[in-house]
């Protein structure tokens, strides 16, 4: 404990072991720097596939590769952040920053989840409709004021 | 904002009130992880009766390996937080190395795998498509 007349002690140096990660932070940087190349090939290759029907898959499919690349993009961002607010574990570094990029992380990687998860459960119910529709299990029939229901 | 060369002013919390305000999205995170590792589970059970499976084995156990590893990190993390005091965060910087180090084995570990396994399956590739 401190005495009156003494200045507190500073708070411990405790960057150490985020300074220590931070070739993990790199690897992680690299597979989402990756994964937004691979996933806008992969978008590329459905609009592509697109000019020859309109299949709702391809749509499923070029939305689906879309967000993956949106998503490991917020991550790169969040991560770039990060490393920059950590830099080289200066007495200089603003600890709150860091922080404040590692939350980002947590909200960018939390809503991506959640969004995805539902994109992919509606495509799913999508294109299970679509094949009862290729099937002939149901049809579209219009009602008397000109609005489409399935049947 | 800190100037160069100054140390940055001690904030009460200790600077982790971010990290306090985003607690529900790491439990969000949390429960991906654990819901990957028991879907995983689920799908080393069901592929281990199909005949030729032995692959589809492995990638399920390895899914499973890793939400089980994630959601143990994120877990660690979250008690850390929460015991957190304003002038020691060294464990929570400590959970959160091992959340990255986690992550960063994990992606390579399973980039060798796919590799691998794309080598054996021509057709385990158009799977991401």
């Amino acid at each position: 404990m401190s005495r009156k007349s003494q200045p507190p002690k500073p708070p411990p140096v405790d960057l150490d072991p985020l300074l220590a990660s931070r070739p993990w932070v790199w690897v992680v940087l690299g597979f989402c720097v990756l994964a937004v190349a691979f996933f806008l090939y992969g978008a590329y290759l459905a609009a592509d596939d697109l000019r020859y029907g309109g299949e709702f898959y391809l749509w499923a499919r070029l939305g689906d590769n879309l967000l993956r690349a949106a998503i490991a993009a917020g991550l790169i961002y969040c991560l770039v952040r990060y490393l920059r607010a950590l830099g080289n574990g200066s007495p200089g570094t603003d600890v709150a920053a860091v922080h404040r990029a590692v939350a980002a992380w947590w909200t960018v990687l939390a809503v991506g989840l959640l969004v995805y998860m539902a994109y992919f459960l509606w495509s799913l119910a999508m294109q299970a409709e679509a094949r009862r529709f290729d099937r002939g299990e149901v049809r579209e029939v219009r009602d008397h004021r000109g609005q489409n229901h399935v049947a | 904002m800190s100037r160069k060369g100054q140390p940055p002013k001690p904030s009460p919390s200790g600077g982790i009130d971010p990290l306090l305000a985003s607690w529900p999205w790491a439990w969000v995170v949390l429960f991906f992880c654990v819901v990957l590792a028991l879907l995983s589970l689920v799908g080393v059970f069901v592929q281990a009766n199909r005949p030729g499976g032995a692959v589809a084995v492995v990638d399920y156990l390895l899914r499973a390996a890793i939400g089980a590893a994630l959601a143990s990190c994120i877990g660690r993390y979250l008690r850390a937080l929460s015991r957190a005091k304003p002038d020691d965060r060294t464990d929570v910087h400590r959970a959160i190395a091992t959340w990255w180090m986690a992550v960063g084995v994990s992606l390579l570990v399973y980039a060798v795998y796919f590799l691998w396994a794309a080598s054996t399956r021509p057709g385990v590739a158009d799977s991401l498509r």
